[in-house]
Parts: C-alpha cells; sequence; structure tokens
C-alpha cells in the first residue's frame, strides 16, 4: 500500500503542468509537417505566409510557418527595395496580444530550454550580474537583428541575417542538424564550413548555459523575447496584478525564476507560476478583462466559478485543442491543396541509358520518343543528374537574347550555377563564375540561372556588375527536374567535354574550387 | 557524501565532459578537413562519415549522461536550493495607465493596417518566398 502511495505521489510530483501541456501542443504545431521529417524537405505551402508566434526555424523540415525573427531581418535586409510593414505588422499583433506570454507558453525553444533546465544539476540561481546580462538580448536584436541586416541591405544589397547566421541556435537544431540527420540530405554535408562549426559551439555552450541557468538563451540572448518585451506591459493576454488584494509582500518577485522586477515587466514570461506563491490571491492570468486562470485562494475566499463548471472548461477547450490539432495534421501531410504539387510531386529524371530493341528499331514512334529524352551528346551515360550520368538537354532563354541550349555546347566544359537574388552566398560567388569565364571564354559555355522563384528584378541587379557569362532565369523549373535543385542554393553542377556530370552540390564555390573542377573536367576529356 | 549531491555532481560533469566532447569532435573535424580541402578543393570539410565515427566516440558519454539523467529523474533528485526564494526587491509597479486600452487598441489597428500594406506592397510574399526555400547560410550550413 505505501509503495502504491509513493508511485502516486511520485507521479503528483512529476506529472505535467498545464503549461507544459500548452508548450508541447504549441510545439507540435508549429512543426505539425511531419512528412517533412519523413522525406527530409521543408513544407512549401502558403501557411508560411503568415509567421508563428515563436522561434521556430522556418528551415525545419516539421515547421508550417514562418520564423517572425528571420523574416524580420529579412525584411530589413530588402529595405532598399520595398519596406518590410508585413512582419513589422504581425509583430506588433503578436506583442500586443500575447506579449512574452508567447515565450512562457508558446515558444518551443522556450520548452527546449526547460526541459534542459530539469536535468538534475546544481543550478545558478538569478541575481544582480543575471539581471544585468538580461540588457544583452537588446544589444543582440540591435547589432544582429536590426543594424547588421540592415547595413548589408542597403550598402551591398545582400540580404544578410545575422542573428540567423551567427547566432540563432534554433536554427542550428532545427534547420541544420534537422537536415543533416536525414538520409536524403547527405549531399549536405560538402556546404559544412567555418560557419556550421561556429553556430554547433554556439547550440552546444547555449544547451550547456540552459542546463546550469533557468531559459539562458531566452533571459539573455534572444532578439524575439527583446522584441516581445516592448509590449509586455500592454499585452492583452497575460499575468495581471489585483493592485487592491496585492500587499508588496514580493514573494512572486522572489520566487520567479526570471529576472523580474514586478510581475508583468519586461522579463515577465506570463508563466503564472507566481500564482502559486501569492497568499493574497492577487495574481492571475487575464485576457483583457476575462479570467483565464483565476488564484485558488481567494480574499473573500469567493471562487471565480462553480467547481463544476471549472472543471468541465478545460476538458472541452482540450478537446478543442486535440481537434484542431489533427484537422492541422491532416491538412498540412495529406490535403494542403497550396503546395506546388509539379515541383513536390516529380521525381528528377534519373533513367537508364535506352536499350534500343529490334522491335523499338521497327518502331518509329518509340525511337522519336527516346530521341526526345535523351539528348544529342554522342555518348552512352545514362541521364540523369548526378556524377556519371549525362544532363538532360534544356535551352534557356538568356538576359542578352541569347538561348542558352545545352546539346549546342558539345564540346565544351559546361558551367551551370544556380542562384537568386535573395541569395547571400549566390550573389557572393558570381564574381568568381566571371574570373573563371573570362579566363577561359572559349572553352567554357556557362549559364548562371536564376531559380526560379523571383523576389526582385534578377535583370535590374545585375544591371551595373558587368558579368561577362550569360543569365537566364528558370521560369519553367526546369532544374528541379534535370538537375535535383530544390530551392537550397547555390547550387553548381559541371559538365565535362562529353556532357558527362562531374560536379553537381549544392554550397559555395571558391575560385580554387572552380579552377579544380575546370582542370577536372579538362583531364577527363582533353580537347 | 549524500547520494542525491553525488548524482548532482555526476550529472554536471557528465554534461560538461559531453558538450566539451561535442565541441572538441567539431573544431577536429573542422581543421582536419580544413587540412584536405587545402589539399584538394573538392574534399568536403564534413562527411557522413567522418561526422559518424566522431559522434560514435562520443555515444558512452551521451549513454551516461542519459543513465544518470533517468535515475535522478527516478530518484527525484535536483537541487533544493534552486526553488527557494532569492533576495530580491520588489519595485513599485507603475499603475495601470487609464490609456493602456486605448494604447492596445492604437497598436492593434496599426498592426493591421501594416499587415495589410504589407500584403500590397509585396514585403508579404518576399517572407513566403524566404520561407519556403532553404536559406542554407542563415541555418549554418554555409
Amino acid at each position: 500500500m505505501d509503495k502504491l502511495n509513493e508511485k502516486t505521489s511520485w507521479w503528483q510530483a512529476h506529472r505535467p503542468t498545464t503549461r507544459r501541456l500548452v508548450q508541447l501542443y504549441a510545439a507540435l504545431l508549429h512543426n505539425t509537417y511531419i512528412k517533412g521529417f519523413i522525406t527530409g524537405e521543408i513544407y512549401k505551402g502558403q501557411a508560411k505566409n503568415v509567421c508563428v508566434p515563436g522561434l521556430n526555424c522556418y528551415s525545419c523540415p516539421g515547421a508550417v510557418g514562418a520564423c517572425p525573427l528571420g523574416s524580420l531581418q529579412n525584411a530589413l535586409a530588402v529595405t532598399g527595395h520595398r519596406a518590410g510593414w508585413y512582419v513589422l505588422g504581425i509583430l506588433m499583433l503578436f506583442g500586443i496580444t500575447l506579449g512574452r506570454t508567447i515565450c512562457g507558453w508558446l515558444c518551443p525553444l522556450g520548452l527546449i530550454q526547460e526541459l534542459l533546465h530539469r536535468i538534475p544539476t546544481p543550478k545558478i540561481r538569478k541575481s544582480k550580474v543575471t539581471r544585468v546580462l538580461s540588457w544583452l538580448k537588446y544589444v543582440i536584436l540591435a547589432v544582429f537583428a536590426i543594424a547588421i541586416p540592415l547595413w548589408y541591405g542597403l550598402k551591398y544589397d545582400l540580404p544578410m541575417p545575422g542573428f540567423c547566421k551567427y547566432i540563432c541556435p534554433a536554427g542550428t537544431l532545427e534547420g541544420a542538424v534537422g537536415h543533416l540527420v536525414h538520409p536524403a540530405n547527405t549531399s549536405m554535408f560538402c556546404m559544412l564550413r567555418e560557419l556550421f562549426t561556429n553556430k554547433w559551439i554556439i547550440m552546444i555552450l547555449l544547451a550547456l548555459a540552459c542546463t546550469f541557468c533557468y531559459r539562458s538563451f531566452c533571459r539573455f540572448i534572444c532578439p524575439l523575447g527583446a522584441v516581445y518585451s516592448l509590449f509586455n506591459r500592454f499585452c492583452i493576454v497575460g499575468v495581471k496584478v489585483d493592485a487592491d488584494r496585492c500587499n508588496g509582500c514580493g514573494a512572486c518577485v522572489r520566487h520567479c525564476q526570471m529576472d523580474v522586477h514586478h510581475v508583468g515587466d519586461r522579463e515577465c514570461i506570463h508563466c503564472a507560476k507566481c500564482m502559486d506563491v501569492c497568499h493574497q490571491g492577487a495574481i492571475s492570468v487575464k485576457a483583457g478583462r476575462i479570467t483565464l486562470k483565476a488564484p485558488e485562494i481567494g480574499c473573500a475566499g469567493e471562487l471565480p466559478e462553480a467547481p463544476k463548471k471549472r472543471k468541465r472548461t478545460p476538458r472541452i477547450l482540450w478537446c478543442v485543442a486535440l481537434a484542431v490539432l489533427c484537422f492541422a495534421l491532416l491538412w498540412f501531410n495529406i490535403i494542403e491543396p497550396s503546395i506546388p504539387q509539379k515541383k513536390q510531386d516529380e521525381q528528377p529524371v534519373v533513367t537508364e541509358p535506352p536499350e534500343i530493341s529490334e522491335e523499338q528499331e521497327e518502331d518509329t514512334e518509340a525511337q522519336e520518343t527516346i530521341a526526345q529524352e535523351t539528348i544529342r551528346w554522342e555518348s552512352d551515360l545514362p541521364v540523369g543528374f548526378d556524377p556519371g550520368q549525362q544532363l538532360a538537354d534544356f535551352t534557356l532563354h538568356c538576359y542578352d537574347g541569347t538561348d542558352f541550349h545545352l546539346a549546342d555546347m558539345c564540346g565544351k566544359i559546361v558551367f551551370i550555377n544556380l542562384w537568386s537574388t535573395y541569395c547571400t552566398p549566390c550573389k557572393k560567388e558570381l564574381p568568381y563564375f566571371d574570373e573563371l569565364y573570362r579566363a577561359h571564354k572559349d572553352d567554357i559555355a556557362m549559364v548562371i540561372v536564376h531559380y526560379w522563384l523571383v523576389t526582385d528584378d534578377p535583370e535590374e541587379y545585375l544591371a551595373d556588375k558587368g558579368y561577362a557569362m550569360p543569365f537566364a532565369t528558370d521560369d519553367e523549373d526546369l532544374m528541379t527536374k534535370l538537375a535535383n535543385a530544390n530551392g537550397t542554393l547555390p547550387q553548381t553542377i559541371v559538365l565535362n567535354r562529353k556532357g558527362e556530370v562531374i560536379y553537381n552540390d549544392r554550397g559555395s564555390m571558391t575560385p580554387d574550387l572552380l579552377e579544380a573542377l575546370y582542370a577536372e573536367a579538362d583531364a577527363s576529356v582533353p580537347k | 557524501m549524500d547520494k542525491r549531491k553525488t548524482i548532482l555532481i555526476l550529472q554536471s560533469a557528465v554534461c560538461i565532459l559531453l558538450a566539451a566532447a561535442l565541441i572538441s569532435a567539431a573544431i577536429v573535424i573542422f581543421l582536419d578537413g580544413t587540412a584536405r580541402k587545402a589539399a584538394n578543393p573538392k574534399e568536403s570539410i564534413y562527411t557522413a562519415e567522418i561526422v559518424a565515427k566522431k559522434l560514435s566516440q562520443v555515444a558512452p558519454l551521451m549513454v551516461a549522461a542519459v543513465v544518470i539523467l533517468i535515475v535522478g529523474l527516478i530518484f527525484g533528485v535536483k537541487d533544493e536550493n534552486a526553488e527557494k526564494p532569492v533576495k530580491a526587491r520588489l519595485k513599485p509597479r507603475k499603475g495601470e495607465s487609464e490609456l493602456q486600452g486605448v494604447i492596445q487598441a492604437a497598436v492593434v489597428v496599426a498592426a493591421a493596417v501594416l499587415i495589410l500594406a504589407g500584403i500590397l506592397n509585396g514585403s508579404a510574399r518576399d517572407m513566403l518566398i524566404k520561407a519556403i526555400t532553404i536559406c542554407t547560410e542563415c541555418i549554418g550550413l554555409g
């Protein structure tokens, strides 16, 4: 009997709180695209038109919404072209409605931090030092999330999300690691360099810090928390103090693990733990004038609702929430009509070399079909996009009025580069391609292809750059099918003089690598 | 020494060691890979095989950390001091402004106007395009 009692009390001590369940629910709802974890690809539907409230990388395979912080930085980066009103509006809306309630109840990274803090180790408690450190997030917001994107955007026309690139552990964990662990994305390993090493180290250090110090990232680093904190005093939903009941004992602040000076200030994440320690019953969670969670101890002993009704309401809410989650899972993974089906469903063409049988030789129609499917290189290589295969033929209309017809490039070393105006590494490597093209102009056929998604006019961007190689836009999304493009940019494909693919990888190029690829292509099939 | 305290210290040590091992593994891979890449620019700094090999070396520490964690959780081991109240000063709250409701309404209206303006000026589409393509630099891939 005693043992049974012990077990029950263990469960009572460890069972998840309502807030933990809401956090788990929110994390699931942020990442409902389960198919992404299975296929290793990200969700590409219209739901990404909307930001999620919490910090959740939009490159996470499961993410169904846009990250507000990443979106803010990218909006600032394109300020020279158009103001990012949309993201600012969304952030203001989240800020004024929920404030830092988002941090305490909805942010997936907040949940991860709290789970890490559950690891039984000695804990560092809040102090004057942590209070001072809590100002650091405003510096990071100003420098990495605002100044760097604005500076690079206005001065160099380069999208540079400083916080995402140099710090964000959500990007490293959900985006980078989330993709790298999937067997379909092993080609991404070739992209990893110093940047990944730095971000990996930062992520591990932050995880370690969270183990010892409650919500270290949230309290000291997170620029999104800094943005929401600006609205915290005025937010509609959150923990509110009844001034008439409060006797100023300060128990709420002494027990709070965040660096608050009073309930509801800039550091308060509205977790409502303070309700348990307030003997005056002065603290409640409210949405405007509606009480969402009333103190259990009332001054005059009154209860806000009849007990039966109180028990029933959360159950109904949970049923509705579960129904919403089920619908979201069904919608994003099965029904979703806005995913560009053409891009999702089309499998890259990888075919074996066509074997022409005697029957086929007699069949003129079959011969014509094969002639269309294969290219005009005099080669018996299979058609595909991997090294050792030959790329299927295509024609692109270049901005200079010429046509780039792959089959016409027979006898030349071909460089195809996929880029976009919204991709910083793509823009950075264009001069290297230009240099290579100028150095071997007679021996190289090159086309720089803008990915089918266009935000700014590529011709306008290139107008004053003076690049010698031809540029085109892949309006018909040929590269997805022919070269296994999936929007992960930049991507470079190199063919030797026989049309054989000798390189097809994503990631930044360097002048050395380009020269090495040229030399390899040259050596494989000499002139 | 108190058993609970021992578990706490052990868990801390394993956590720190694990973090150090993961960091040093990344640094070693990076340095080796950079040297290989200098010799042959086509070489990758990180490869799935090298990463898997390094992770397998760290695996015993991970297992140890998980085992101690489970033991700690089962026995309800935690730093008792962590939940004790700290000395903190309650700063007097600024009284709720009478204008709070007005401010909230004004910000909501301003946000709605900005969202509408964003849809019209194309910044919503910018966001969508950024969100449906993998920004390799943003997530640290390079």
